[in-house]
């Protein structure tokens, strides 16, 4: 009698995709701009939604005058659960934000020698 | 004297730890600045002359207090070109932009002066607004301009050269109370006062800038280039697989693609960007020829053709960020996995797309590579590219690696430790995979294989490789004695040298 042969591979692709739940992440970038780091222009935060999201809790962004670079949503299986066993109740997700770096605007080199005026 | 606004703006990040892009180390650190202009959103003369005295008393501070200081870009690289565990400061909020008048440039060609800040990303922008575009960049756009620079990096314009082949000017913060105007005897830039007006002395010396082109932040602060645009072009790229046959292998070889008969080529546009793709677990690549994914791009100097499909900054889906370390980590344990997993990368990123067109800044976008990852990209002969090419492959599937294999051919560059200096066209022959002990071991193996087998080869600085300061003198030979003389010319004393070095250098015997 042949034993049943164990799935290895399915097996793998299955603990593959059960430790991928610890980062599931969303990702917008903004096209063409550069994250800058500097103080108050990255942050993260783990923000909260609650009775099925009809009450949501708004992450603190200051990029003063400049445009968002990225924003990242996380959620990990911790925060699932913590959704499930509150039956939406409650549900956590992290979010990163950078801002982009200042566009300045362009500046002409003089066509005098330095100094002439 | 030239006008000076306020100084540079430097603010402590609080960081002791600092972690590049693709997280292949931490580095600890006594201090990471942020670097910023007196006034961010306005270039303006005095305010880059500033900023040189502010990158200047942090040279002082870092002489007085003996630690070593590096200029730090997009943190792209996997090696720790750009660490030290002395002072680092972030440049990517340095983005002021210059333009250059037609009777400011010496000869008929287009010129802008931005500083080392600015990123491929923002570039791409800048130009397409004033009608230009750089002449070639990487493969994506997250570089600074000065890292970009310092590491060689490269696309695949086989007619063109690597980021350092359009620069023709270097503004280098040395010491305190100097920065040098830098750029060829035999090519001048620009005239004699743009120098002045920057408050740099004017060098003009063709050993001296062919050597600081690539010097991975060890000759200064590269504290703004001038930069060799093109008018806006357009690029129209065909991915799909072709067969890597005898015909095309004798293209390869000699750099001559005419008369080939390409995806695309048929519009008669010449070809502009030269990639293959390899995946080492397809099937039926044991014997014969091999099938490959080909990413061709024709230039066009006017808008697209006719019915091409507009380049798009993203694709529905990309990886996550801990996808290349678990298949790493997961194909390290169980090796049969290796063949599924990297067929299923192979067919999700290489999808077969034709006839799309876009300038470079649409078709060189955005990279969604996050994580760990591992590349190692490794410059050799066109006509030694075959063998280079058949030792990755067979170690790739001998040591079961969730790696794929890329080409590129980029044309031979003059800078003294460019790794795309072999003559006329440099082959790339690049590995990527997931950081994992396998995907090392194939490093490892293809180099020992590579030497053994007496190809002459280089290695990307800013990826990963297995070089030592006896082999990097093996590789280039006079280049190396050529590059120290140089630096010791530009930084005269054995304390600013210690200043500009790292253990990077230390350890590739460029230090001194």
């Amino acid at each position: 009698m042949m034993r049943p042969r164990v799935p290895i591979r399915p097996l793998c692709l299955a603990l593959c995709a059960a430790t991928a739940t610890a980062c599931f992440t969303y990702r917008v970038d903004a096209p063409n701009v550069t994250p800058v780091e500097a103080p108050g222009t990255r942050g993260r935060e783990t923000v909260w939604s609650f009775l099925w999201g009809n009450l949501n809790q708004i992450p603190t962004v200051d990029c003063k005058d400049q445009p968002l670079a990225e924003v990242t949503v996380r959620d990990n299986l911790g925060f699932t659960l913590l959704t499930i066993l509150t039956l939406g109740l409650a549900s956590p997700k992290q979010v990163e934000w950078s801002c982009a770096a200042p566009r300045p605007l362009e500046a002409e080199i003089p066509p005098t020698q330095p100094g002439a005026r | 004297m030239p006008q000076t606004d306020s100084l540079a703006r430097f603010f402590d990040t609080g960081v002791s730890r600092w972690t590049p892009w693709h997280q292949s180390f931490e580095q600890p650190v006594h201090k990471l600045y942020d670097t910023w202009n007196a006034d961010p959103d306005r270039s303006t003369l005095g305010g880059y002359v500033g900023t040189t005295k502010g990158l200047q008393a942090m040279i002082q501070r870092s002489l007085d207090e003996e630690r070593s200081l590096r200029a730090l870009g997009g943190g792209w690289s996997w090696p720790p070109i750009a660490a030290t565990a002395g002072t680092l400061l972030n440049t990517r909020p340095l983005n002021y932009r210059f333009n250059l008048r037609v009777d400011q440039i010496h000869g008929d060609r287009k010129l802008v002066f931005v500083q080392c800040g600015m990123s491929i990303a923002e570039l791409n922008v800048y130009l397409a607004a004033k009608g230009l575009a750089l002449k070639t960049s990487g493969a994506s756009n997250g570089q600074t301009i000065a890292g970009a620079l310092s590491t060689g990096t490269h696309g695949a314009a086989y007619r063109v050269g690597a980021v350092p082949d359009y620069v023709v000017a270097i503004h280098l913060v040395t010491e305190p109370g100097r920065s040098v105007w830098l750029e060829r005897d035999s090519e001048p830039a620009v005239v004699d006062s743009v120098a002045g007006h920057v408050g740099a002395e004017l060098v003009r010396n063709d050993d001296l800038f062919e050597a600081a082109l690539v010097s991975f932040g060890s000759f200064g602060i590269i504290h703004g280039l001038v930069l060799e645009v093109d008018e806006l072009y357009h690029l129209n790229a065909w991915r799909t697989k072709i067969t890597l046959d005898q015909a095309l292998w004798d293209a390869i070889e000699a750099a001559d693609f005419d008369g080939l008969d390409l995806p695309g080529s048929d519009a008669g546009f010449p070809l502009h960007h030269f990639e293959l793709l390899v995946n080492p677990y397809e099937s039926g690549q044991a014997a014969g020829d091999l099938e490959v994914f080909a990413s061709l791009m024709y230039r066009h100097e006017g808008a697209c053709p006719d019915g091409a499909k507009r380049a798009s900054q993203h694709g529905r889906f990309a990886q996550g960020d801990g996808t290349l370390e678990l298949i790493g980590k997961l194909t390290d344990v169980f090796p049969g996995l290796t063949d599924d997993l990297s067929g299923l990368a192979d067919k999700l990123k290489f999808k077969d797309s034709r006839n799309v067109c876009g300038p470079p800044g649409d078709v060189f976008r955005d990279t969604t590579t996050r994580g760990k990852s591992a590349s190692s990209a490794m410059g050799v002969p066109l006509n030694r590219l075959r063998e280079a090419l058949e030792i990755g492959r067979v170690a790739i599937l001998e040591e079961k690696a969730p790696a794929l294999i890329s080409v590129r051919l980029v044309r031979a560059s003059r800078a003294t430790l460019a790794f795309t200096h072999h003559q006329p066209v440099t082959a790339v022959f690049e590995i990527d995979g997931a950081d994992s002990a396998r995907v090392h071991h194939v490093y490892r193996r293809v180099q020992d294989a590579v030497r053994s087998a007496g190809i002459p080869y280089t290695y990307h600085w800013g990826k990963i490789h297995k070089l030592n300061a006896d082999r990097v003198r093996e590789l280039y030979g006079n280049r190396i004695q050529d590059w120290i003389d140089a630096r010791h010319e530009l930084l005269p004393t054995r304390e600013l040298r210690r200043v500009f070095a790292n253990t990077y250098t230390d350890q590739l015997g460029l230090s001194d």
